[in-house]
């Protein structure tokens, strides 16, 4: 109960101070910021409110449709107190309380109708942005700014890319575009906006890991990180919005190479313990098709963090005319720390290859799993070739190559490496190497 | 000088208003919620084992005003639809002596058809295509309504398809007919205005703990908050209402004779809190620790703990359990808490700036004891262990489990590490701990803490005895 002296203090205090009071200036460039995933978005949304002289504001915001209170965290309060937050369902209407239906036969001949005991009508699925109305208070009145944390699984994206060469197929110009889909029935007028080209889920355990390892000062073992790439400052309505990825992408060069590549990245298994399978990647044997490929220097700097989407490789003819020459997926997990894109566009002809496994061994007690390949590229040109082979580390996350006997193996991705070799005219040359996969430390 | 005036009403009003609002204290409900029970992990130990179902719902308190009529009828209308009517207790303010003789719960009507049905025997108009029809309601369904025209030997019944030929029905104004009511026959000396102070138990009320943890980039700093978010699916709204949380214990803890269950904790919210019906609301359940020291601790267990399993009967088996090759050690982030009692069991979210980024690193249920709240970061692999009992002796006639329990464990990490061991008084929730070469820290009502900063390349090994009774 407030007593009447401390009314009157109030009152006179009130009277004696200066009669307007100057909000406080809000922070500057203070924006939204959204991470989109390839699952689900992390919003961080900005709200502002005036914290009146009677120290207390309801505000009421509109989050995502989907988004719940319990979805809800404030993770910067801007130096106020938060006491309490509370959403609506989001039509707006109370859950209404449950109806029993109970049946009774009509006549003999019809079956007597089963008891429907609690049957619970599922909720409508929310259709309308859910209203989040929290209680604030500040230490003096003003203008604050506080910020929200959700994940909503209504914003979308894809990526996509086109290289652009000339008929002399020396350079190409790379130019890419990220469609982003906000369905989640609010705007984002100003959002600082980044894109991690992998799942939040397993982001999030990496990040863990890294993490962990930082407090305990250790090595993380494992893959590389997706790289978080900077979009800038958008205006996300509601609806598909598309940004440019590589507007000022310089040309890039360009050469023909013939790629052996007979497994691809499907049966790449993220596991840590390697699948024991016999069979995996010699049933059925691999092809024996080599391709005509154009071989692009990826700009580490400019390429950090890029999303990985399909590609056209267009040639831009002396008409006019743009023509495709081939289609391939660019930035992918797999080869996330290549140092080349390759498109192919058709067969080799006179060069093919042949991949044989010599052994494979497994070995409980020591936790390896050995297996030896042997490549086989033949040229029946008159000329030598140089051949990429590209190879892929399938069984597990863990491997080492114990043995190889081309010179130089490049790691392209997390389970990808590539030899390079040349073929001499009307021969023949042989790779092999050895992989070994390990599981659980080699002590404990 | 008129600024002043205004401002002094204004002042005046606000002082009204608050003495209004504030006394009697006791005049805004009190709403006691117990929280969602805590999911088992384990098959064993459950209802069907000597388990029982844990409190759950509210207890509400409110105080109305009511009309007691001649003939001793209260109506006390907008309770809970979940009401469990029978933990309904009335005090009356008004006359302390008056009596229940009688009580019934109507439900509310939130259909149509139960909005009709509510009305019959009253004068209702039906509107049809071929004019209005003024009777008393007779009954109500889906499809029909039935009403009673006219009078004296042109009285007579009149069958409504609802269906195209009902185009509107008008009601009589109800005095919150429609709402879930109480209503009570008192046995009062005094008819007229009376205060009453009704207390029930509902259900569709319920409670949860969610925390949040912002790390700064290096990870030394914490901002942590604990938020109990709780659902209002009663039917009732609860304006201004003085709120209570309880924290529940282990679903299946079964109360005997020869043991006390742990004491819930109860959480008051300082202010008052709007429960809107079908409102989810989230109250601060702690004041928001800013810039807090972030440690970073390995924990150990050597095995995973099993008392849920042997709550409704001891474990005697000397030989089970002895953790060989079970153990597990993981990093975790600890911030101090200003709590004398284990935190509530609730989610965590961790979070963590980096540059102009925030970074999610996990979603984690929150590890407490009493002044600390852990999270959980990612496994390690620094910590071999090794737990075993060093004896171990079963007296059937004395009732009791005699056992003394080695744990050895090694840093094999390039730095210092502070490590928690966790172990576990599994056998039966009555114990005692006997001895211990280290000072434990209680975690939980079977949970014990050892900690010990362990050089790289060290080993510590850490010795305690227990006996379980029953």
């Amino acid at each position: 109960m407030v007593s009447r002296p401390a009314i009157l203090a109030v009152v006179l205090a009130a009277c004696a101070r200066t009669p307007h009071h100057t909000p406080q200036s809000v922070a500057p460039a203070a924006v939204d910021q959204l991470t989109l995933y390839r699952d689900r978005t992390l919003v961080k949304q900005r709200v502002e409110l005036d914290i009146p002289t009677a120290d207390k504001a309801t505000v009421t915001v509109r989050v995502p449709i989907g988004v719940d209170v319990e979805d809800v965290v404030i993770v910067d309060r801007g130096g106020l107190i938060v006491s309490e937050l509370r959403a609506t369902t989001a039509n707006g209407k109370a859950i209404e309380p449950r109806i029993e239906v109970e049946t009774e036969a009509t006549s003999e001949d019809e079956e007597p109708a089963a008891e429907e005991e609690d049957l619970e009508t599922p909720p409508p699925a929310p259709t309308t942005p859910t209203e989040i109305t929290f209680v604030a208070s500040g230490p003096k009145a003003g203008r604050y700014a506080l910020y929200l944390g959700y994940v909503t699984d209504r914003i979308q994206w894809d990526a996509a890319y086109t290289m652009t060469t000339t008929p002399a197929r020396s350079r190409v110009t790379l130019r890419g575009a990220i469609a982003i889909r906000n369905t989640t029935g609010i705007a984002f007028p100003k959002a600082r906006t980044y894109v991690i080209d992998t799942e939040l889920g397993a982001w999030r355990g990496r990040l863990a890991e890294q993490f962990g390892a930082l407090l305990s000062g250790t090595a993380m073992s494992g893959g590389s990180l997706a790289e978080p790439r900077a979009l800038g400052t958008l205006a996300l309505g509601t609806g598909e919005t598309r940004v440019e990825l590589l507007p000022d992408d310089p040309a890039r060069p360009m050469k023909s190479v013939l790629v052996y590549d007979p497994i691809g990245t499907k049966l790449d298994h993220g596991g840590s313990a390697p699948i024991r399978d016999a069979a995996l990647g010699v049933v059925p044997p691999a092809g024996s098709r080599v391709t005509e490929s154009f071989e692009v220097a990826r700009a580490q700097a400019t390429s950090a963090g890029l999303p990985g989407g399909p590609v056209r490789l267009l040639e831009r003819r002396s008409d006019g005319m743009l023509a495709v020459l081939g289609e391939t997926r660019l930035f992918d997990a797999a080869t996330r720390i290549a140092g080349v894109d390759t498109v192919a566009i058709g067969t080799a002809d006179g060069v093919t290859g042949k991949r044989a496994r010599r052994e494979l061994t497994i070995d409980d007690d020591g936790k390896r799993l050995v297996e030896e390949f042997v490549l086989t590229l033949t040229n029946k040109r008159a000329t030598p070739v140089e051949v990429v082979l590209r190879e892929h580390l399938y069984r597990g996350q863990n491997w080492t190559l114990a043995y190889r006997s081309a010179l130089e193996a490049e790691k392209e991705g997390p389970q990808q490496i590539s030899i390079r070799t040349t073929v001499p005219a009307n021969g023949e040359t042989k790779i092999l190497y050895v992989v070994v996969y390990t599981w659980e430390p080699a002590t404990k | 000088m008129g600024r002043c005036t205004t401002l002094a009403g204004l002042a005046a009003l606000a002082a009204l208003a608050a003495i209004a609002s504030a006394g009697p204290e006791s005049s805004r409900p009190k709403v006691t919620i117990w929280a969602a029970p805590v999911p088992t992990a384990t098959i064993y130990g459950g209802l069907s084992y000597g388990g029982h179902a844990p409190v759950t719902g509210a207890l509400i308190s409110e105080r109305r005003d009511v009309d007691v009529s001649a003939s001793g009828e209260v109506r006390v209308p907008g309770v809970a639809a979940t009401i469990d009517a029978a933990s309904v207790q009335l005090r009356d303010i008004t006359d302390p002596s008056a009596t229940i003789t009688e009580q019934r719960f109507i439900a509310g009507a939130s259909t149509p058809t139960e909005l009709l049905q509510r009305h019959a025997g009253n004068t209702i108009i039906v509107v049809t295509p071929k004019g209005e029809l003024t009777g008393v309601l007779r009954s109500a369904d889906e499809q029909v309504i039935v009403i009673e025209i006219g009078s004296g030997d042109q009285r007579r019944l009149q069958i409504l398809r609802r269906d195209g030929y009902v185009q509107d029905v008008r009601l009589p104004a109800g005095a919150g007919m429609d709402k879930p009511s109480l209503v009570w026959k008192l046995a009062s000396k005094k008819q007229g205005k009376h205060t009453v102070e009704l207390t029930y138990r509902a259900d569709g009320m319920v409670w949860t703990a969610d925390y949040l943890a912002v790390l700064d980039e290096p990870g030394t700093s914490i901002a942590f908050s604990a938020w109990a978010t709780v659902k209002n699916t009663t039917g009732g709204t609860y304006d201004n209402a003085e709120l209570t949380l309880v924290s529940a214990g282990p679903a299946n803890l079964a109360a005997t004779s020869n043991r006390a269950t742990p004491v819930p904790t109860r959480y008051a919210i300082a202010k008052p809190v709007h429960l809107g019906s079908g409102q989810s609301v989230q109250v601060e359940l702690l004041p928001t620790r800013l810039a807090a020291k972030a440690r970073s601790v390995i924990t150990y267990e050597a095995m995973p703990d099993p008392s849920l399993g042997f709550q409704a009967y001891p474990n005697t088996d000397c030989n089970q359990f002895n953790g060989v090759g079970m153990g597990r050690s993981e990093i975790a982030v600890e911030v101090d808490v200003p709590t004398k009692e284990p935190l509530p069991d609730g989610r965590v979210r961790l979070f963590r700036k980096k540059a102009d980024r925030l970074e999610v690193i996990s979603e984690e249920q929150l590890r407490s004891s009493a002044g600390l709240a852990r999270i959980r970061v990612a496994p390690n692999n620094d910590i071999n262990g090794e737990r075993r009992a060093v004896s171990c002796n079963y007296d059937e006639r004395l009732r009791t489990v005699t056992e003394k329990i080695e744990v050895k464990i090694e840093n094999k990490a390039k730095r210092a590490s502070e490590i928690v061991i966790r172990e576990f008084a599994w056998r039966w929730p009555v114990w005692r701990l006997d001895s211990e070469d280290v000072k434990s820290a209680r975690a939980g009502t079977q949970t014990l803490e050892y900690r010990a900063t362990v050089p790289p390349g060290g080993k510590k090994t850490v010795t305690y005895a227990v006996t379980y009774t029953w």
